[in-house]
């Protein structure tokens, strides 16, 4: 037992000295404390900003855009890429548009969006939905291209009918690369919500972040990063919970 | 891209331009937005002014630099993390902590620790830009097929001969696909860098801000279009240098 846990120690070392040698520069002042808070007292503080509910409301408005804008490109961009790997004139008109777009920097018509649909979340949404739809469509077309034959053959030789080869064989059979879409796109959701936020908003965390920085509070300025790596986090899981539901025989 | 998919992608831009003009013609979208001719010729303005170049020069280092820095600690590090397997396990928690981090939100630490400057533009690209080069590197260097090092070892190579001769090259294909994402990566720190640290200065991204305080869409709209153009370009350089190095993988 007491071996297990000295492994861990032993595991998780670098993270023991790092917080060491942040406190020996916060004890010897280097820096001031202003701007180098110590970081026992940024867990206590978003211990502090979690319980006195400033979070709260701007948590959850957070999580609407993520998950609105997310869950948006989830829908459009699955059955899109689905049907482009069936339909060769769909395929035909889209694809151009997807490899131009995808090494364009989309956020930078946040400005634009802001002016047509104002400050609020609609602006946001779409740009969350924009930067998430180009992983989930690229990665949806060639996994469903990428289905073995034999499993289609197998089916077909079984007398399957189209819907049933669809929903039985095709629709498992892409749900991996499926999934592996929605992995690269959940981060890039919770960046460009962040970063939307923080260029232009009146709630939301990235919006208190940008606050709390204005007004040179750094220890909760770190306090909303934590927070924020701790909803990132969580996202993560949900995510791994619902892909293990789902893909469950890998 | 082959020929045909290029001669569509023009043909749908040109059809989008058209109707965008043709709507904005009839009026049916409202005027506040700008239509192509006018943004067509505020671009030729920027061009002829120089003010193009002098913004987009700015703004390229920042990210050119930034992204020269991922690419070489990032491919450093994770060949290195990825070969020596204790140093690796050793920095292992720390990157599972710090990648999901949104490193955009750190920017506001890094402002007031470095200032509204240069040094924090870069420095926020490279902390976004670096973890997926070094993640794709690591586990290029992890997935390369042992017969490849075993065969090197038998015929007497030593173990830096083998990572450079065999492991670095057997890498080469996962480095350049974490490099792509950087690259991506780093043209949207560029703009959110300079959007979000609001002061005065040259960049695209305080063109787009100035246009947008004093309401002009179409000077936003041709910095956007810049911004395009450089992700764009710069993305396929990226895969033409690819293609000359790694003539030999298939794609």
């Amino acid at each position: 037992m007491l071996k297990k846990v000295w492994e861990k120690i032993v595991s998780y070392q670098v993270i023991i000295w790092l917080v060491l040698i942040w406190e020996i520069i916060v004890w010897s002042g280097v820096m001031p404390e202003r701007l180098f808070p110590s970081l026992f007292k940024v867990v206590y503080v978003s211990y502090d900003l979690l319980v006195t509910g400033m979070v709260g409301e701007n948590l959850s408005v957070t999580l609407f855009r993520l998950f609105a804008g997310f869950g948006l490109a989830a829908l459009v961009g699955v059955p899109l890429g689905l049907m482009m790997s069936r339909y060769n004139l769909l395929n035909d008109w889209m694809q151009p548009m997807f490899s131009i777009g995808y090494p364009i920097p989309r956020v930078a018509l946040y400005p634009i969006f802001v002016f047509i649909f104002g400050i609020g979340s609609g602006s946001k949404i779409l740009v969350v939905f924009l930067e998430c739809i180009f992983p989930i469509v690229i990665n949806t077309y060639y996994g469903s291209l990428r289905v073995n034959h034999l499993y289609v053959w197998a089916a077909q030789n079984m007398g399957a009918s189209q819907m049933q080869l669809f929903w039985k064989v095709l629709f498992p059979a892409t749900l991996p690369s499926i999934f592996t879409g929605f992995r690269i796109a959940i981060p890039l959701a919770l960046v460009i919500t962040i970063l939307t936020e923080m260029i232009g908003s009146t709630d939301g965390m990235g919006y208190l972040l940008s606050y709390m920085s204005a007004s040179l509070m750094q220890e909760k300025v770190m306090a909303g990063v934590i927070l924020i790596t701790i909803l990132g986090f969580m996202v993560t899981v949900l995510f791994e919970a619902v892909h293990r539901r789902f893909v469950f025989w890998k | 891209m082959d020929k045909r998919f290029r001669k569509i992608a023009i043909i749908e831009l040109i059809v989008i331009i058209i109707v965008w003009q043709g709507l904005a013609y009839a009026q049916l979208i409202p005027s506040y937005l700008a239509n192509p001719a006018i943004i067509g010729s505020q671009l030729w303005g920027l061009l002829v002014t120089g003010d193009l170049f002098m913004n987009a020069g700015v703004s390229l280092y920042r990210s050119l630099i930034g992204f020269f820095i991922v690419a070489i600690t990032g491919v450093a590090f994770g060949i290195v993390a990825g070969y020596y397997r204790k140093i690796g396990a050793f920095f292992e928690p720390l990157i599972t902590i710090v990648n999901p981090v949104p490193k955009i939100a750190l920017l506001p630490i890094l402002m007031v620790w470095f200032g509204i400057s240069d040094v924090t533009r870069i420095l926020i690209i490279f902390l976004t830009a670096f973890f997926p080069c070094f993640i794709a590197t690591r586990d290029g260097v992890h997935g390369v097929n042992h017969v490849f090092i075993w065969a090197g070892e038998n015929m007497g190579a030593s173990r830096f001969q083998i990572l450079r001769k065999v492991v670095f090259p057997a890498a080469l294909p996962k480095i350049f696909d974490g490099l792509r994402v950087s690259l991506g990566l780093t043209f949207i720190m560029m703009f959110s860098s300079e959007m979000i640290g609001s002061s005065n200065g040259l960049g695209l991204g305080f063109l787009i801000l100035s246009a947008d305080v004093a309401g002009r869409t179409d000077l936003m709209f041709a910095s956007i279009i810049v911004i395009a153009l450089l992700g764009f370009v710069f993305d396929r350089i990226l895969l033409a240098v690819r293609g000359r190095l790694l003539w030999w993988a298939e794609r």
